[in-house]
């Protein structure tokens, strides 16, 4: 297999530059930062591919890394000899993933699949990362430590392991968990055992349960046969109890039987009835109501004798109510008539007489002069009248303007006094401050005295006199005077004209009254005296007859009625009386029958008063009572109690009964603990079972486990021994080769073991490995890893690249080992990459 | 008229081995707490009936304090019949000396009937004397609607835990009400009626997932059937294929995207499955820490490691050779080859192994 040519497109810093390489050797030198490793690691992304970014990725990887700074299609070519054709790859790359890159790969032009996804492991058959390892040698992996042993030799170079990867520890760790796997068994079986024990000893302990459950049962039957034994010792005494109370109940009924019986003994013909009883009782009541009646019915002595005198007194005459009424009549009658002459002899006196002779001189008034004054007089009246409902005034609206110009000057200047205080203050401060406030109070009043002002600016009234007031008024003074100046005619004087003219009318009247009835006067007395003399002879006649005194005839007559109606009330009083008690006899006589038949009816001995007899009943009807309530209480008794039939009387011992229920319900109690107890015991079974279970399976888990671990270190170090077998004795022939390029190129004689162990002949004796200068060890690391590729591609003779391989030797080795190289480049495409000029090949 | 069918709850079972022990003893109060929460469903939903299509106990002996428990809740809610039908699991012992007015049970001996009006309820226990002749002795009323109770699962042929469907064909059934099977399952028998498996009221462990619940028959002139979803929790066994993810976080996503809709208070088993790439560095508890909001959850790691001998045909390293080596040896399984390669290779390129 040899490279032929690249071509990048673009690939970190390089862009658009291909590289031919020869078949034997290919040096390229090149300073730091032109891009030796990035052509390094194009060769590697194009029979690999690149590893798609993620956000998880830890490593700064290539895809990132190699995307040219500028753009463009990421990629390029690579022209190989494989297999006696020729390939081409081509390949672009997606900035972050594969999944957009692309791949082609052509054999002789035509394209093809047959390198598959992967042409790497295709052509080399390792990964990229043992691809980096055995084709790409630099300075740090060319040291050979004499102490490795081939296997991790060659795992190192050919796994895709850590760079620190050693199988022994492989092995190791493998036994450490195997033994961990198998003492976790042993454990287990352990617990397991255990576990099984507890639940033989748990399943025995069920079976026995069975035994305990007989026992309970029959604890249970007892207890509660000792409970019935009791219940009903308990039901007996209960029931006993009751019928003792119905004893006492039926006593109770039996003493109250004997107290009828002993009230009944004095009732032979039975006991009456309490309606009679009261009726008797209230005969009895009757005959004493009606005995004191009678003492109450007779008249008293001073009545007697009253009605006596007044009897005696009035046995000849006896006026009639018609005679008593004449008599009135005529009292009466000279009563008017002395009051018709009083009236007569005083109709005027002297006086008056005298009074009105001085107005009218004793002559009647002609009534033409009176109705003439009459008509002035209601004339004056009209006028007077009229001027009442006329004003005498007529009113006027007058409307007032105040003049309020020198309040607006002083509010003008109180307003110049505040501007100049204002322009003060920043002279002189006082100053300033007093005209300020003496133009603030100025203008303050000012404007409450305009407000004022406006307020006041109301309107006024003004009234002037009435002229029909006056002209009405004019005619009622001349009427006045009119009327005045008639009545002063019959000397009636004064300003009053309607008292005065009133006082002249009546005096009119009065006056010419008396001068027409003067004349039929005396006549009339006359005959007035001599009608009351006669009246006055037969009412003295009268009353002396009825031997009353007539000399105040009204006292006489009232003390006759009186006397009278008196002796008319005795009267009739006396006749009801005697009446009345022979009634009242009667009726007590009639009772008294009616107690007697009673008494006798019930042969009840008369000692017994009715109040006994009374009580008696009362008390019979009690006891009658209260016999019904205690045979009703003592029946319910005996239903509620169900006390049909009396019990025998059997003799239990309630306490030996007890303490038994106690023992035998303790002894129970006792074995349903312990039952509780085995079953909560038993109840862990399943639990345990369960546990049981789980660690088998845990133990089953282990075991597998176990004997994972064990098949893995029989794998891992049979597959240790198949891979020394399979590489070391061609590994080492292929060594033997290079080694003997090597003594012809820097004269030393280099030996490898079956062990890959390193020895050189020095003077000759064979040398160990750590006698050779660093130098040297790697020349020979070098041909170790050539004779190692040699045999991991088998047919296919690989090239390889050398990444300045050569950094710490000295110029002696150095160009010892450029000998090597050429030489080995004779069979072998070898890409020399190198940084300085010193160790260009 | 409204019957609550429901069955195995294996009161005082075993639970799960995976589960931790405070997951154990929890879910044994929930099975409890799960019927107690359904007798209370009944109360209020008007049930009259709850039929027990056997297996209420996981064991022939109960333990006195879950039969105490059950035995209460029945006494409590004296409204509600429970017809009680034992199963393979609670042969014996079950309800011996217990007198419980409402509580209805069956035998071996003969077909027992319940009457509620129009509808029947008949039930017999399968047991080795009875299991293939019960069938011919099965006389229903065919103007009534008939529920029947059964254990056992649905089967072509004859057996003590099987119910030959075919043979219950033209008995004038209308609903056959069974127990056995774990899971809800309803089917036809004939043209008349329908059997159906209510399933447990809880799962126990990783081979009881998905919903577990009950069945609400509504009997009117037919009966309606509802399965209703009960339990607290749902298992759940999911497997996630994490072929493709390069590390641990792809492998969290492709486990977040294949649980995001189960509920927090729930169970999970994850399996990882599918390959991933040798250096992939994978460990369970990572993915157990990030499961940690659900209730339990464990993680099983069977993903095998992508490793292809093609790869290593012209390999000349150690690692070829150990590849090679191991493919070539015939004694060991398909398992063991994967293990040893994916562990080796792990090995030698210094990264975390299994311990």
């Amino acid at each position: 297999m040899k490279l032929i040519e690249l071509y990048i497109i673009n690939f970190g810093n390089l862009s658009d530059v291909t590289y031919k390489f020869n078949e034997d050797i290919t040096s390229f030198c090149e300073k730091n930062g032109y891009g030796k490793s990035t052509l390094v690691d194009f060769i590697k992304v194009m029979f690999y591919g690149m590893e798609t970014y993620t956000k998880r990725s830890v490593t700064f990887l290539d895809r990132e890394h190699y995307y040219p700074f500028s753009g463009g299609v990421f990629g390029g070519n690579i022209t190989f000899k494989y297999k006696n054709k020729t390939y081409r790859i081509e390949r672009t790359f997606d900035i972050k993933s594969e999944v957009s890159d692309t791949l082609r790969v052509f054999k002789n032009n035509e394209e093809t699949n047959e390198l598959g996804d992967i042409p790497g492991l295709t052509i080399f058959g390792i990964t990229k990362e043992s691809f980096e390892r055995l084709i790409i040698i630099n300075a740090d992996r060319i040291k050979l430590e004499s102490n490795n042993d081939i296997s991790k030799k060659l795992n190192n170079y050919t796994s895709n392991v850590s760079e620190d990867f050693d199988i022994a520890d492989v092995i190791e760790k493998t036994k450490k968990l195997k033994k961990e796997q198998s003492d976790k068994v042993k454990e287990l079986k352990e617990r397991i055992n255990n576990l099984k024990i507890e639940i033989t000893n748990l399943e025995s302990i069920k079976e026995s349960l069975d035994n305990k459950y007989v026992l309970l049962n029959n604890a249970e039957r007892s207890y509660k046969q000792a409970s019935e034994e009791l219940n009903e010792a308990n039901k007996l005494g209960f029931i006993l109890s009751k019928w003792e109370r119905y004893d006492e109940l039926e006593n109770e009924l039996k003493e109250i039987k004997e107290k009828i019986d002993h009230l009944k003994e004095g009732y032979k013909n039975g006991l009456p009835s309490k309606e009679e009883v009261k009726e008797i009782k209230q005969s009895f009541q009757l005959v004493s109501i009606n005995e004191a009646s009678i003492t109450n019915t007779s008249t008293d002595v001073a009545q007697q004798i009253e009605f006596n005198n007044l009897k005696n007194k009035y046995q000849e005459y006896l006026p009639s109510e018609e005679d008593i009424k004449d008599i009135e009549a005529k009292i009466n009658k000279i009563k008017l008539l002395k009051e018709e002459k009083n009236n007569i002899t005083n109709k005027a006196s002297d006086d008056e007489q005298e009074r009105l002779a001085k107005h009218f001189s004793n002559n009647i008034v002609p009534n033409e002069e009176i109705e003439k004054i009459q008509n002035e007089f209601d004339e004056y009246n009209r006028l007077a009248n009229e001027l009442q409902n006329i004003n005498p005034n007529v009113t006027e609206e007058v409307s007032i303007k105040s003049n309020r110009t020198p309040l607006f000057i002083i509010l003008g200047l109180s307003i110049v006094l505040l501007g100049v205080g204002i322009g003060l203050v920043f002279v002189n401060l006082i100053v300033g401050i007093i005209l300020i406030s003496l133009g603030a109070v100025i203008l303050f009043t000012s404007i409450i005295l305009l407000v004022k002002k406006s307020l006041e600016n109301k309107i006024n009234l003004s009234s002037k006199p009435n002229e029909k007031y006056e002209e009405t008024k004019g005619k009622l003074e001349k009427k006045k005077s009119d009327v005045l100046i008639l009545l002063a005619q019959y000397k009636y004087l004064g300003d009053d004209v309607t008292s005065l003219f009133y006082e002249f009318k009546n005096d009119v009247q009065k006056n010419n009254a008396l001068l027409s009835d003067n004349s039929s006067n005396e006549s009339r007395i006359n005959e007035i005296d001599r009608e009351i003399n006669e009246l006055n002879g037969i009412i003295i006649n009268f009353f002396n007859k009825v031997h009353i005194n007539p000399s105040d005839f009204d006292n006489a007559l009232d003390t006759l009625k009186k006397e009278l109606s008196r002796l008319s009330f005795l009267k009739e009083m006396m006749d009801k009386s005697s009446n009345k008690k022979a009634e009242i006899n009667n009726l007590i006589n009639a009772e008294r029958e009616k107690i007697k038949k009673f008494y006798e009816r019930y042969s009840i001995s008369k000692d017994k008063s009715i109040e006994d007899i009374e009580k008696d009943i009362n008390e019979y009807e009690r006891l009658n009572d209260e016999l019904k309530a205690k045979t009703l209480n003592r029946d319910k008794y005996k239903e509620d109690n169900n006390l049909a039939e009396r019990p025998i009387n059997k003799q239990y011992d309630i306490d030996a009964l007890n303490n038994r229920y106690n023992l035998l319900f303790e002894e129970y109690r006792n074995i349903k603990e312990e039952v509780d107890e085995l079953e909560e015991d038993v109840s862990r079974l399943d639990d345990l079972r369960s546990d049981l279970e789980r660690l088998i399976e845990e133990r089953s888990d282990a075991e597998f486990l176990s004997s994972v671990y064990e098949n893995i270190k029989k794998e891992i170090t049979s597959a240790d021994e198949s891979l020394v077998n399979k590489y070391v004795a061609p590994i080492r022939d292929r060594f033997i080769y290079y080694a003997e390029l090597l003594e012809k190129a820097i004269g030393e004689k280099v030996f490898m073991d079956k062990n890959f162990k390193i020895t050189f002949d020095r003077e000759g004796a064979l040398r160990k490995s750590d006698h050779l200068s660093s130098g040297l060890l790697a020349i020979c690391a070098l041909c170790f890893r050539l004779a190692l590729l040699d045999n991991m591609f088998e047919g296919e003779n690989i090239f390889v690249i050398l990444d300045d391989p050569f950094l710490t030797l000295d110029e002696e080795h150095l160009e010892k080992a450029k000998n090597l190289v050429i030489e080995l480049s004779k069979n072998k495409q070898i890409l020399y990459f190198t940084c300085h000029e010193s160790r260009r090949i | 008229m409204k019957i609550i069918h429901a069955a195995d709850i294996h009161l005082g079972s075993k639970i799960e081995s995976k589960f931790s022990k405070e997951i154990t003893i929890m879910r044994r109060k929930e099975i409890l707490d799960t019927f107690s929460r359904m007798v209370t469903f009944a109360k209020e939903n008007d049930v009259k009936v709850i039929i027990l299509a056997g297996d209420v106990f996981d064991k022939d002996k109960p333990a006195i304090k879950d039969k105490e428990n059950f035995y209460k809740l029945i006494k409590n809610n004296p409204d509600i019949d429970f017809l009680y039908l034992k199963g393979n699991h609670d042969k014996e012992g079950s309800y011996e000396d217990i007198d419980i007015p409402n509580l209805k049970t069956f035998t071996s001996e003969s077909i027992t009937t319940y009457s509620y009006g129009n509808i029947d309820i008949s039930g017999i226990e399968m047991a080795n004397e009875n299991y293939k002749s019960f069938y011919s002795k099965i006389n229903l009323n065919k103007d009534k609607i008939n529920i029947f109770i059964l254990h056992g699962d649905d089967s072509n042929t004859y057996g003590i835990n099987k119910v030959k469907i075919d043979s219950l064909e033209n008995k004038y059934i209308d609903y056959l009400a069974l127990g056995h099977y774990h899971s809800y399952k309803e089917e036809k028998i004939d043209n008349r009626g329908r059997y159906a498996f209510s399933g447990c009221l809880e799962g126990r462990g990783f081979d009881e997932c998905g919903e577990k619940g009950f069945i609400l028959l509504d009997i009117d002139k037919e009966v309606k059937s509802t399965f209703i979803p009960f339990a607290k929790r749902t298992i759940h066994d999911v497997n996630v294929d994490v072929t493709g993810c390069k590390d641990l976080v792809d492998v969290k996503n492709r486990v977040n995207e294949e649980v995001k809709d189960i509920k927090k208070e729930d169970i999970l088993l994850i399996n990882l499955i599918g390959e991933l790439p040798v250096d992939a560095e994978v460990d369970t508890k990572d993915i157990l820490v990030h499961l940690n909001s659900f209730y339990f959850v464990v993680v099983k790691n069977k993903t095998l490691t992508q490793i292809r001998l093609e790869d290593y045909i012209n390999d000349k390293s150690l690692i070829g050779e150990f590849v090679r080596g191991v493919y070539a040896n015939d004694s060991f399984s398909p398992e063991m080859k994967q293990k040893i390669l994916s562990t080796g290779l792990k090995l030698i390129m210094k990264r975390e192994v299994e311990r």
